[in-house]
């Protein structure tokens, strides 16, 4: 028996939990018409297989038809779930992990314009700044209805198969209740803490009464909101007890915080470049408090503290879920003792603001997660060893070496410069995405342990690379700054990588053009803002920055509004001019009708890269399938098998942004698609 | 002024160094290779004089096979002007390291030569010193501060009890310590640049030196592993090992 503290069992009521790592509530948005089917399946069981004690599928599954999903969660207030939760449930089980789901009213965290268009309750008008829907104050049958509704989605869930429910209450109706913030109501649910908590406990005695006592109940909810007004940590504490002492629920699950702003959000769910853990000890201090169960999650993206958490007794089940989203298998891997091994979250959130923008989580560097239908998490070895020469160590580049090597292949890898990384380590310049760096050493790692050949400091050349005869050939190349977007003075403008590298040293009043809206236009603005210069982004789009994304977005604004930046949205530069030590841009907008001149002395245009392909296309006379990919045999999940040329030696394929300006996660989606199956 | 600077290509840092089998010495097959980490400090410091106007040229130069020539490339990617490679496969000790310096010394002329204090491969701290008692210049050692002034420099050294400030007469060597300055990000852009800047090949005769051993190595050994601990179970019985160990 390990003494791991993480490794040791729990008994929460009459379940007994293997070990300490939980995998807590969240929606990944895989439901397919609100039900949880193949693809959801195979990703909750993935966690299961991986070793977790308990997975918390369904981050607010909605119970009522008034509560429709923000963007695609399970719909527990029909009946048709009940044998896709079976399904899954089952499958979970026969893993040897439990298996809850949660389950909420949105409240006024919605929108009256999704599902049914019902209009949207809360205990007060006042408006979510997120979700932008004023709501409807609520009725006391509006109260009957969806205390009646969760109870009856509670037994749907005791239906199929769930060890238990957990209840919502950060942000959501139940919060909304006991908030005074969010509380106007007058009578039996507002006022005092009493009558505003009475909601919430009306709903656990409701689903208590109809589901029994064998069937978990808890709460994830703030003990702390962190605003003016709001519910403070004493009554957070008073809160705790509260729900301890009704005799209804069997743990807590501690959130401290608020979500009703990308910034309240972004401080309950920290991202990169942000405090580890910050909210663990204060987790502790309610355990230490009520001295019941308690369970709590916010980046803790590392084993050490998870271990820590446990044996300084801050909780009694840690919660690694973006963890778990880059690594479903860091139980196996801990008592493997192959820590090392654990693929690191890097905090970079591409899972939770993707939700919102692209309608499913994916992992920034694990391919496979929510994909598990397609994509393995574990390499098998090929049939055949073959010799694979990658050219590019940047994401792409080692993914494609890390799979080629997990495959068994006699892999080469050539990198122009002395350290791999390439836009990643670019990235990484920036404080706040150090963090980001990890995706580059733990391949690394995975690739010496593989034996995977590196051969940095070295410019590929077609020659060279023909001379390591090659079964396979991979370019990952990447690309290079484009800034020759201007119709006149592009000479006269540099580009954002030049900024964040250092290349160019920042002027002092500042344009930065940024129509590619990612992290290297916002990057660069810091970087310049820093130095003491005046710094003006601007943007033909609607809003600016669209691919950094919601909370990405929150560190960045935390900086720059505090250097005075600028934010001009709806306008184009359209050309440069020099006009002494001075630069004038011409700005016009897509909209038409404005031409006007503004002075700077240095002008950054961050419009992606271009591709950085010369080798690819010397090589492609030279190859058997002169570059060309078969796409139904790549999204079959088969080996390709293109022939255009006999003469050819070798296979070619190009991955990354050596194709066309994407990110670091399609970067790496293309290289394991691909060499998966070589 | 021109700045010259040697730059040396080592196993890099974070390579798990291996003694070879008969040891003879540390596996070089399939392991990373990078600039000398002190040498990258001394291509920044060379680059920073010469941005801030104190300097009109960085020659690098670097002795070693012709592999060598990535790690001068990678310093020309940082930004020095042009490169010259001394190509031999041999093992160069300091004392031929700094006579084929001196040879370039006298051809380049530069008005400071800035050296890493040590090549983290041999950690010899010799080839600074040498230098500077070949060519009869003055010498500042562990820099951690390099100030240009009229014909002389100010030099801030890391010693035993902490820092001294020495003023020297260029030209001089100066070696470079590990807090002087953090060396930069060669970008992809330079990468493709330096391809094309000037890299002159040289060898070791054109300097009329023998780079034949004057050391012989005896034996390589990896360090002893960490032997198990002991638990006590009490303060009093940590403190009675402790005394029995020596170390109270």
């Amino acid at each position: 028996m390990s003494n791991d503290p993480l490794l040791q069992p729990y008994k929460l009521k009459h379940l007994t939990l293997r070990n300490r790592i939980i995998v807590t509530s969240h929606e990944p948005a895989y439901p397919e018409d609100g039900m949880p089917k193949e693809r959801y399946r195979a990703y909750t069981v993935e966690r299961a297989k991986g070793g977790v004690a308990l997975t918390m599928t369904a981050g607010s599954a909605a119970v009522s038809k008034d509560s429709p999903p923000v963007f695609n969660n399970l719909l527990v207030y029909k009946d048709e779930i009940v044998p896709w939760i079976r399904q899954m449930t089952d499958a979970v089980h026969e893993e040897g992990a439990a298996i809850m789901i949660q389950l909420t009213h949105l409240g006024r965290r919605t929108r009256w314009d999704k599902g049914d268009w019902l209009p949207v309750v809360a205990p007060s008008h006042h408006r979510e700044a997120s979700h932008r829907a004023f709501p409807k104050k609520i009725e006391d049958w509006d109260i009957e209805r969806i205390i009646k509704d969760f109870a009856d989605a509670a037994e749907r869930m005791k239906a199929g198969g769930m060890d238990g429910v957990e209840l919502e209450a950060y942000g959501h109706l139940i919060d909304q209740f006991n908030s005074p913030l969010t509380n106007e109501l007058d009578g039996p649910y507002g006022g005092s803490l009493e009558n505003r908590m009475r909601f919430c406990l009306d709903v656990f005695k409701a689903i208590r009464e109809r589901v029994g006592d064998d069937f978990i109940l808890g709460v994830r909810y703030t003990a702390d909101e962190r605003l003016p007004g709001g519910t403070d940590k004493e009554v957070g504490v008073e809160i705790s007890k509260r729900l301890r002492d009704s005799g209804l629920i069997d743990y807590l699950n501690v959130i401290r915080g608020h979500i009703d702003t990308d910034p309240g959000l972004t401080d309950v769910i920290p991202i990169q470049g942000m405090a580890n853990s910050p909210h663990l000890d204060f987790a502790g201090e309610i355990r230490a408090a009520t001295n019941f169960p308690t369970f709590h999650a916010a980046k803790i993206p590392d084993v050490a503290t998870a271990r820590h958490a446990i044996a300084a007794g801050k909780v009694d089940m840690v919660g690694m879920t973006r963890a778990h989203m880059t690594d479903p298998h860091i139980i196996r891997k801990i008592m493997e003792k192959r820590e090392d091994d654990i693929r690191p979250c890097v905090g970079a959130n591409y899972c939770l603001d993707r939700i919102y923008q692209g309608g499913a989580a994916y992992c920034i560097h694990n391919a496979a997660t929510g994909r598990e239908l397609t994509m393995p998490h574990r390499i098998s070895k090929a049939d055949v060893r073959k010799k694979v020469v990658i050219v590019g160590a940047g994401p792409a580049g080692l993914e494609a070496a890390r799979v080629a090597g997990e495959r068994g292949h006699d892999v080469t890898v050539f990198e122009a410069a002395s350290n791999p990384g390439g836009q990643v380590r670019l990235t990484a310049q920036s404080e706040r995405r150090r963090e980001m760096i990890s995706i580059i050493d733990w391949r690394m790692a995975q690739c010496e342990k593989l034996g995977v050949k590196f051969e940095f400091n070295t410019w590929a050349e077609a020659e060279t690379i023909e001379a390591e005869n090659a079964d396979v050939v991979i370019i990952a190349t990447g690309g290079l700054p484009h800034t020759d977007v201007l119709s006149r003075g592009n000479e006269l403008v540099v580009s954002s990588w030049d900024i964040i590298s250092g290349d160019v040293k920042p002027g002092t009043n500042v344009l930065v053009f940024d129509d590619a809206g990612d992290h290297a236009g916002l990057q660069a603005a810091e970087f310049i803002a820093k130095s003491g210069a005046k710094v003006e982004i601007m943007t033909p789009d609607r809003s600016f920055a669209p691919e950094v994304m919601a909370m990405n977005l929150v560190p960045y604004m935390r900086s720059l509004q505090k250097l005075d930046t600028t934010f001009t949205v709806t306008y184009r530069l359209e050309s440069v001019e020099k006009r002494g030590n001075q630069l004038v841009a011409t700005v016009g907008s897509d909209y038409g009708g404005v031409s006007k001149e503004q002075v700077f002395d240095q002008i950054v245009v961050n419009h992606g890269t271009i591709p950085l392909d010369e080798i690819y296309f010397e090589l492609k006379p030279r190859s058997s399938n002169l570059g060309a990919v078969s796409y139904d045999q790549l999204l079959e999940g088969h080996p390709q098998a293109v022939n255009r040329n006999n003469e050819g030696k070798f296979q070619l394929y190009r991955i990354g942004d050596a194709v066309s300006a994407r990110n670091t996660h399609a970067a790496i989606y293309d290289a394991l698609r691909l060499v998966k199956d070589i | 002024m021109k700045i010259l600077v040697p730059v040396k290509r080592v196993v890099d840092y974070n390579v798990k160094i291996r003694v070879k089998a008969d040891g003879t010495g540390v596996e070089l097959a399939n392991v990373k290779m990078s600039m000398n980490p002190f040498d990258e400090i001394s291509v920044e410091e060379a680059l920073r004089l010469k941005e801030a106007g104190k300097a009109d040229e960085v020659v690098v130069v670097s002795i070693g096979p012709a592999k060598a020539e990535e790690t001068l490339r990678t310093a020309l990617a940082m930004g020095a002007d042009r490169a010259i490679l001394v190509e031999t496969d041999d093992i160069v000790e300091p004392l031929a390291v700094a006579k084929i310096l001196k040879g370039i010394a006298d051809a380049e002329q530069p008005g400071l030569i800035i050296v890493g204090k040590q090549a983290i491969d041999d950690d010899s701290n010799q080839t600074g010193q040498m230098l500077a008692a070949l060519l009869g210049s003055a010498q500042a050692t562990f820099a951690s501060k390099i100030e240009i002034g009229d014909g002389s420099a100010k030099v801030t050294r890391e010693v035993d009890g902490g820092l001294q400030t020495i003023e020297i007469k260029l030209p001089a060597v100066v070696t470079t310590d590990l807090r002087l300055n953090e060396p930069r990000y060669a970008s992809l852009p330079n990468i493709m640049k330096a391809k094309k800047k000037p890299l002159d090949k040289k060898g070791p005769a054109d300097f009329g030196v023998s780079t034949a051993p004057r050391l012989k190595v005896l034996k390589t050994e990896e360090p002893g592993g960490r032997k198990a601990g002991v638990k006590v179970k009490s303060v009093e019985e940590l403190v009675a090992s402790l005394k029995t160990a020596g170390v109270l």
